[in-house]
């Protein structure tokens, strides 16, 4: 009976939290990161790597996740403006114009994300809102926390 | 029954149900005392496990104490892996990673080209062969390197270091770059190298050829460069400012070894994006030289100021690419006392359609008449370009191109140029 009833709670609260967040993709940084927010510019420009260094002079490290998740996609459309391919050539293009050392690193699972995010100050990452707990921080962008109806990164089934 | 039977039978039945009751009971109270001593025993197995948990929760708790005591960057210190691109295999030496790639292309012209007068038959060509070779040394410190391996028009296979850089990425603001690199006018010349897998047509626009293709600019410098980024409030700002050896004797010369004057050439580049119009690039540049003499040309006895002045506009969003930029260059001649200035400018439009990529490009070169600086190949002319891009794979692409060249000694204006680009 015990074991009936957590379940059905546990049920609930995946049933409401899946409610509040829809399909919102969060961006999370480390808990002692201080930035709390960015508008939608500086995030693209953060991702693109156009902006490198945070504020205190640290080296931004962005965490992708694997090509064709739905987060990923989430993000090509509205943080980077692009398809998969030509966010690799720009890549490439950024690489072999010696503007960035490295690409941004690839991670298979919002878990895996969370791990390294949790783990690293400077690391700036993207993962499915319903999975954010307590060991990363949520930003706001353009002032929006994930679940907020003008929150800018949903997945195209919410946005219709 | 007679009564004498009837009173000794009772008590007996009596005795007999009070010693099964007894009996019972006491079977009973046997199960029990069984249940008791093994729930006592399951009990005192918990209360283990409790004590154990106990004090691991302790010990976890003072940890966790410890741990947030600490500053973070003393946290994060502790936990950092190699720096990215390091290589990650355990030891004593961290050997920094290479990442290398190739980028080649094989052509087809039909019409389009003159040499001394006479126009070239139609032909298949091999493209430039580039190995690009990247690697990051620290947090901050990169190189990068662009090689390129072709055939010339007279048909000597060649070899030559294109570029050669040595990055320090201080902050977004301030980065430091030294070496060989392409001079930064605008966009199409730090952008697009010797790859033509990276740039939408077959040919660079008529203002930004390589040097052995009858350039009008110093595509290539040799020195060291300052450039930035920062951000504001409604707009981006971005720069560029290099000196380097600039202009050798002859046009399509790139000072590699030994600048043949005391003068450097001096440029920058400012440029803005607007926040309002994300993926807009504005923007100016500026470049100075003086261009050494060169004794075996009697017209080239003295020096000659060169100054390059420059605007671009582009615009790269979403699955449009629109590109325009100009520029004029202006040469006061010590000889003949005269001014040559020359000009051009291209404006390019594409649009992505899946693995398609219409696009059009107008080309415009003004050649100043009389420069003694340039030679025969800089000769005024207006192109214009329409093709197709078709990216058959992510690695590799053809493209199909009509040109129509307005220009002088080319029997037909009509030209055909397929090219299948790739990268490997």
């Amino acid at each position: 009976m015990n074991h009936l009833v957590s379940i059905l709670a546990c049920c609930l609260a995946f049933a409401g939290t899946r409610a509040a967040y829809g399909m919102d993709v969060a961006i999370v940084v480390n808990k002692d990161n201080p930035i709390n927010e960015l508008s939608i510019r500086e995030l693209t420009a953060v991702f693109e790597l156009q902006q490198q260094f945070w504020k205190g002079g640290s080296k931004v490290r962005v965490i992708m996740q694997k090509a064709g998740c739905r987060e990923r996609k989430v993000m090509l459309k509205n943080v980077y403006y692009r398809t998969d391919e030509s966010l690799n050539k720009y890549w490439l293009i950024r690489m072999f114009k010696a503007e960035i050392a490295d690409l941004p690193e690839i991670e298979a699972s919002n878990e895996k994300v969370k791990q390294v995010v949790s783990k690293h100050v400077d690391a700036i990452g993207f993962i499915d809102a319903s999975k954010v707990d307590d060991t990363v921080k949520v930003l706001k962008i353009d002032g929006l926390l994930p679940g907020a109806e003008k929150y800018r990164m949903k997945s195209e089934d919410d946005q219709s | 029954m007679p009564r004498p039977l009837r009173a000794s039978f009772l008590p007996c039945l009596t005795a007999l149900f009070a010693f099964s009751a007894l009996e019972l009971a006491a079977g009973e109270a046997e199960d029990l005392q069984k249940e008791l001593q093994k729930l006592k025993e399951e009990n005192s197995q918990l209360k283990q496990r409790l004590e154990s948990q106990s004090e691991s929760i302790k010990a976890l708790m003072q940890r966790l104490e410890t741990l947030e005591k600490k500053p973070p960057s003393a946290a994060a210190e502790k936990e950092e892996e190699p720096a990215m691109g390091m290589d990650k295999t355990p030891g004593f030496l961290k050997i920094p990673t290479l990442s290398l790639r190739w980028f080649g292309d094989v052509n087809f012209r039909a019409g389009g080209k003159v040499r001394n007068g006479d126009s070239q038959p139609n032909t298949f060509s091999l493209g430039q062969l580039g190995l690009m070779a990247h690697s990051q040394l620290s947090k901050n410190v990169s190189v990068m390197s662009e090689i390129v391996f072709q055939y010339k028009e007279n048909e000597d296979a060649s070899t030559t270091i294109e570029r050669l850089q040595l990055q320090y990425h201080a902050s977004d603001l301030v980065n430091l770059r030294l070496g060989r690199t392409h001079t930064p006018f605008g966009y199409w010349n730090e952008t697009f190298h010797h790859g033509t897998w990276f740039q939408t047509t077959s040919l660079r626009p008529e203002l930004f050829r390589f040097h052995d293709g009858g350039s009008v600019l110093p595509i290539h410098s040799v020195g060291v460069e300052m450039y930035g980024y920062r951000p504001f409030g409604w707009v981006d700002v971005h720069y560029n400012l290099g000196v380097a050896n600039g202009r050798g004797k002859l046009y399509s010369d790139t000072v590699d070894i030994q600048d043949l004057n005391d003068n450097k050439a001096v440029y920058g580049v400012l440029s803005v994006t607007p926040g309002a119009v994300p993926g807009l690039r504005l923007g100016i540049n500026g470049y100075g030289d003086v261009i050494p003499p060169d004794p075996a040309i009697a017209a080239r006895n003295g020096e000659i100021d060169e100054l390059i002045t420059g605007v671009h506009a582009y615009y790269l969003r979403d699955k449009l690419e629109l590109l325009s930029e100009a520029m004029r260059i202006e040469h006061d001649d010590d000889v003949s006392s005269r001014r040559f200035t020359a000009w051009g400018m291209y404006a390019q439009a594409g649009y992505q359609l899946g693995k398609f990529k219409p696009y059009f490009r107008f080309d415009l070169l003004d050649a100043a008449e009389g420069d003694p600086f340039y030679g025969p190949l800089v000769v005024d002319l207006k192109r214009y370009t329409a093709g197709l891009r078709w990216d058959i794979i992510s690695w590799a692409a053809l493209k199909l191109e009509y040109h129509y060249i307005d220009q002088d000694n080319l029997d037909n204006p009509n030209a055909f140029y397929a090219q299948t680009t790739f990268t490997f």
